[in-house]
This record gives C-alpha cells, structure tokens and sequence, in this order.
C-alpha cells in the first residue's frame, strides 16, 4: 500500500500513532428506513415528540432572557415558529404517512423542499433565514437520532486517531471520554476550541489540514505529529520505526520538563515571581495544576458565552467558576469579565457589523451598554468568591470613567446580594486590564482606584503601534520590542508601584522566555501565560539574577530602536543564560528545528 | 365569509424574518384560513416560511384574503399591524 502524506498546522505537541476514527463532517446522520403502514402512527408520535422537547428548550431559554435582551429574542421565537410551521411539522407528519418513511428521511425531505423554494428567493438576507431553519431542524434531527440506537461515536473503543472535517467544542469534550490518541481535523487553528483542549490534556493534535481528510479512511493507520503537523497514512515499517523512536524522546523530554515545573520561579539573588495560568476551559485545569502554576492569572470567561446561541444563566456561570475556584484552591483565580466584540463573536448577543470593531463596542464598553448580561456576570462572581481566592478584572477600560461606572454597578450588586442574604467576598479585589495606549498615560490616576494591573500586551501593543497583526501588509512591524511598548509597560509598572498595587502581565508577552528578563528587571509581581510554558519560564527565572536584569532595564529604557534593544536583550541572554538556549537543542534536535512556538 | 383587501408593505426592510413571524403568529389568533397573495401566487399567511419565500420588500402591494367565521377581524388586526410597521422593529 502506497503512504500518503498531508500536512497541517500542529496544534498540540506529540506524536500518535494509531487506526484511523473518521467521523462523519460534523453533520448528523440522517438513517433513512422504510416502516410498515402500522408504525405510522408510532412513527409520526415520535417526531411530535422531539418538535416538543425542542420547543421547551427553547421556551426556557426565553424565560431566561434578561428583560435588557428581550429584543434580540425574536430571532428565538421565530425558530419556535418554523417548528411548528406546517412546511415543516404538518408536512412531515404528512409525508411520513403517504410515504411510509422514518421521522428522520421525512423531516429532511421537507427541508429539501423549503430549500428548493428559498434558493429561489433573491433577498440574500432571505435566503440566509435558511441557516436558522437548518438549525432548528438539525435540532430535531439529533433529538431523533438519540432516541433511536447509534450516535456517531459508538464503534470507539479501541485507541483511535480522530480524524474529522471539524469539531464542535461539545463533540470535542464529549469525546475526551473515549481513548483518543490524536486529532486531526480539516479545518481550525491553533487557537480554535479542539487545540486548546488537546493542549489542555496533552493529546496530540493537527488542524487546518490543506489537502483535506478525504485521503484518509476508516481504520488506515495514521502517524500525527502534533508539532510538525506532519500526517502520514498507511507508513512503511521504516517510518513507523523512526516515529517511534521520536515519540520516546519527546515523552522524555516532556517528563523533563514538568519536573521543572515544581521548583517556585526565583532568580539566583532570591527575587521570587508569581507564575500563574492564563485559562479557559475547565478541562484545563489539570494542565495549569500540573504545570506548576500558582493560580489562574487569566481566567477568561467567553466560553460560556461563546458556547451556545443563548445567553448562559447566572447558575451556569456561577456553577462553572464555582468549580474553577474550588478545584484551584488555595492558589488565586483572577476572573476576566467578558471580553467579547471585536474579533470575538458571540452569536447570543446581536451586534451590528462594525467597519472597526477593534475600536467598537466590545469588552468593558458592551458590558456597560449590555448592564443585564454584566449584572449577571458580576452576581456570578461574587457569589462563587466564598469558595476560593478571587479577584476581578475588567478588560479594556480606557479611563477612570469606565471604572467608576464599573464600581458604581458592582456595589449595586453587592447591595443587592447583602440585601438577599447571599454571601460574597466583601473584600474582593478589583483590577484593571493595561491595553488602551490612554489607559497607560493615566495608570497613576487608575492605579489609585483598583487594587491590581493586569498588561495585555498583544492588545496594548496593537492599540500603541497601530499594527493589525492579522494583515499581512503590516504584521512584520508588531514589534513587542519597540521602544514605545518598552516604555509603556514600564510606565505602567511604576504607576502600580507607586501607588502601592501590584501589577500582572498575561498577554502573550509574558509566556515568551526570551522576555522574561525584561519583566523581571521592571519589576512585574505576576506573569500569567499559557500553562504549557510556565516551565521553561521557570527555568529561565531560576538561571537569571535580578540585580542584572534591572541594570539590563536601565539601558533597554535608552535604547532608541526596537532593534537596538532586540541587541542589547540577545547579548544578555547569551551571557546570563547560554545553557537554556542551547543544550536542549543538542538533546532534542528534532524539536528545537521545528522553531514550534509550542515548545516556548 | 370571505374578505380581501390591499396592504403594502412599509417598514424599512420589508417583510424579512421578525415581521414574518409576528405576521403569521396574528395570523394564526384566527380560525378563518388566511392567505396573502403576490403576483397570483398564494401562500398561507399562517406559516412564517411560506410568507418568506414570497420576499417581500419595501413598497410591495399585496393581498391580503381571509376566508372564514372571523374573516373581518382577522383582515382589521392584520391590516392594523402591516400598517403600524409591525410595531417599528426594525
């Protein structure tokens, strides 16, 4: 058999190697049967039954809806009415019935007929209320395949590489349960929901396959290198053996690494920072524990949000920070309000399409337009702060405006929860995010109304250079380095000294090693970072001294180019610290040469 | 009893999605079988689908027929909600 080679982009370090699981494009599969004139009636009651039980579901998450959002319901209400819109219901019923066909085949028929009749609709904006009819009915179609034998997943349970057009973040936890060895899926990023879950638990990935999976099928054995996002089908014995041994000494090198990872993040001269986890998902947190952080400096909270269509209820968010808290108890949780808008799109809150939205109504702005969803935000929080350390921190804030407006609804809540009897921490701390260019030239004013920073640098250093990353025309001119970022981040760091508050970095900033020394010689109290490179972090704090890196500071802050300072910070980390640059390259060449920023 | 009359269509963005589903949640309040019609094509203005496929914009003429016990009122309240731009929301 000839092997066959495709490539993606890695997404989770390791290698797998294993048969192939393909799964079904995300769709559900619709079982088309024939049934006997004397299962009709069964037939047809069983579809009632499903239209109902997605009709509730949608009916509570209507009541659920804060009275500030009720119109942005009707697009709910009107997927109420395309159930039981008699293209729909009454023609299944009815087709299931002259036809002799199963609920599933009937329901799809009736579909196919819709469709036919709005592609020939010439309002796109029409045309497009398709997706909400295939949303609705895909509902239905799951409810149906449930009630019958055989969701998709059975047939699992020997170790198997999944191999999927995409996965839904639901299908992707819902697998953690089965024996995965690998992922591969054709679509998705690095940042997409299935990497950070596979990162979370250690489970090799690639995504964004460019070729496609269609040259994969049903039990092939497949090689995935995670880190490469190498994909080889049916290998040779030779290639087998050589990933083999690959997969060794990656194994070793990850045991290495983690047994770094519970030494505490000291230099040489005693100077002792806080390494926390920047976090997302609940599935991560045996990663962060694992890792050796000292608490969440980063828990971001779009998930939920980002999770469903409809709005996540005070208990869902207060169950889901609740065990967050609880599970990292005693080391701190600092919860990041919700930080959506932008780029980041959560389909339960309509926003108009905005020609910049990196400038528009998002993070700390909606959330003070949006009070409803912020009021149950906040309740949440506080309510879950008897069961752990917690603080609070508001991204985006640009003025000290923003924050009494912020103070000013929180001690609303508070007011309301003391009146209600609810306990909360009286004492929570409150913080702010550093990434509005005009937030830095007021952090002494800030700094006197919370109790902590947080530095999001890769927006701080978009906002500042006026660099989209994300066009490739000017990409190459994100330059953490510049002397305006430099000066910005000291700028800040006094403020919060000054005032007598500590001061956080949790943008990508601070999980780079090379940069470690800088943030330690300007004195930052806390970095938070991806929980797989707090080691190396670590590492690279224990081999520093920082008397060195605070005169390594000094003359940073004289440098007149980003460059000259990329010169100055490379000629330190060749003195201070030759060794972290180097033998790990020796002993684990095949890793360092992928230049994976995986292995940061 | 059957009752016709001409409605036009006047909110901004035509008869799309939310004033679909208000018209045809009215619509079904009745007993009487309701119908809208556009250029001879006749759709039954209780399913929010069937009025979508007619796409309807901004100044579209249309008629309106009911056919049924309460066919009058069912023409008054419909007419009332085309002409008050199903209640401004768009």
């Amino acid at each position: 058999m000839m092997s066959l080679h495709l490539k993606g982009t890695g997404a989770s370090p390791g290698i797998a190697i294993g048969p192939a699981f393909v799964l079904e494009s995300g769709k559900v599969k619709i079982v088309k049967r024939r049934i006997s004139r004397s299962d009709v009636a069964q037939e047809q009651e069983r579809f009632v039954h499903a239209v109902g039980v997605a009709e509730n579901e949608i009916g509570a998450i209507l009541e659920d809806i804060p009275e500030e959002l009720k119109e942005h319901s009707g697009v709910l209400k009107s997927h109420l009415l395309m159930l039981k819109d008699r293209m729909v219901f009454d023609r299944t019923l009815q087709t299931i019935e002259n036809d002799c066909i199963n609920a599933e085949w009937a329901l799809d028929k009736a579909v196919k007929h819709i469709h036919s009749l709005f592609a020939q609709v010439k309002d796109s904006y029409i045309r497009e209320r398709m997706e909400d009819i295939e949303y609705v009915v895909k509902r239905v179609q799951v409810l149906l395949a449930s009630s019958e034998e055989g969701m998709n997943l059975e047939g699992m349970d020997e170790p198997c590489v999944v191999v999927a057009q995409e996965l839904s973040p639901a299908d992707t936890v819902r697998m953690f349960k089965q024996n995965i060895l690998a992922f591969v899926t054709a679509a998705g990023s690095r940042t997409s929901h299935t990497a950070i879950l596979a990162r979370a638990l250690g489970i090799p990935a690639v995504v964004g396959v460019e070729q496609g999976i269609r040259g994969i099928s049903q039990d092939d054995t497949i090689i995935v290198d995670g880190l490469t996002g190498d994909i080889i089908i049916s290998p040779d014995d030779d290639t087998i053996e050589k990933y083999t041994e690959k997969q060794q000494s990656y194994i070793r090198y990850r045991l290495e690494v983690i047994h770094n990872s519970a030494l505490p993040a000291e230099t040489r001269d005693g100077y002792r920072v806080k390494i926390k986890a920047n976090m997302e998902l609940l599935e991560e947190i045996p990663s962060v524990i694992s890792h050796g952080a000292e608490g969440v400096g980063l828990f971001r909270t779009e998930f939920l949000y980002l999770a469903s269509r409809e709005l996540p209820s005070e208990e869902t968010l207060y169950n889901a920070y609740r065990e967050v808290i609880e599970r990292l108890s005693p080391y701190p949780v600092t919860i990041r309000t919700l930080d959506v808008g932008g780029d980041k799109f959560v389909s339960s809150v309509s926003l108009d399409d905005e020609i910049n939205p990196a400038l528009g109504l998002r993070a700390i702005r909606l959330c003070l337009k949006e009070k409803g969803l912020f009021w149950d935000q906040l309740r949440a929080i506080l309510r879950a702060s008897v069961h752990g350390q917690v603080r609070i921190l508001f991204p985006l804030v640009s003025g000290r405006t923003e924050i009494m407006q912020v103070k000013a609804l929180l001690e609303q809540v508070k007011d309301e929860l003391r009146e209600a009897g609810v306990p909360f921490d009286e004492s929570i701390k409150l913080g702010i995010m550093i990434e509005v260019p005009s937030a830095v030239m007021v952090a002494d004013i800030l700094a006197r109304e919370v109790d902590f920073f947080s530095i999001g640098t890769n927006d701080l250093i978009q906002y500042a250079l006026a660099i989209d990353r994300v066009n490739e025309s000017v990409s190459h001119m994100y330059e953490p380095l510049h002397p305006g970022v430099i000066r910005m981040i000291h700028t800040s760091v006094t403020a919060a000294h000054n005032a007598g508050i500590e001061v956080a970095m949790c943008g990508e900033m601070a999980g780079e090693s090379m940069y470690a020394p800088i943030l330690l010689g300007m004195g930052i109290d806390e970095l938070s970072m991806n929980a797989l490179v707090i080691p190396k972090i670590k590492r690279i704090i224990r081999r520093c001294v920082y008397d060195d890196c605070v005169e390594l500071v000094r003359r940073i802050l004289d440098a007149s180019s980003g460059s000259e300072i990329k010169y100055l910070l490379d000629d330190f980390l060749r003195h201070h610290c030759p060794e972290e640059f180097e033998p790990l390259d020796e002993r684990y060449p095949e890793f360092m040469k992928t230049g994976s920023p995986l292995l940061n | 009893m059957l009752c016709e009359t001409e409605i036009t269509i006047l909110n901004r963005l035509g008869l799309h999605a939310r004033p679909a589903s208000r018209f045809a949640l009215l619509a079904s309040e009745f007993s009487s079988d309701i119908y809208l019609v556009r250029d001879g094509e006749l759709v039954d203005a209780k399913s929010i689908l069937e009025i979508l496929t007619i796409a309807c914009p901004k100044g579209t003429k249309l008629t309106l027929r009911a056919e049924g016990e309460d066919a009058p009122q069912a023409i008054e309240a419909l007419k009332e909600l085309v002409a008050g731009r199903f209640g401004n929301i768009d």
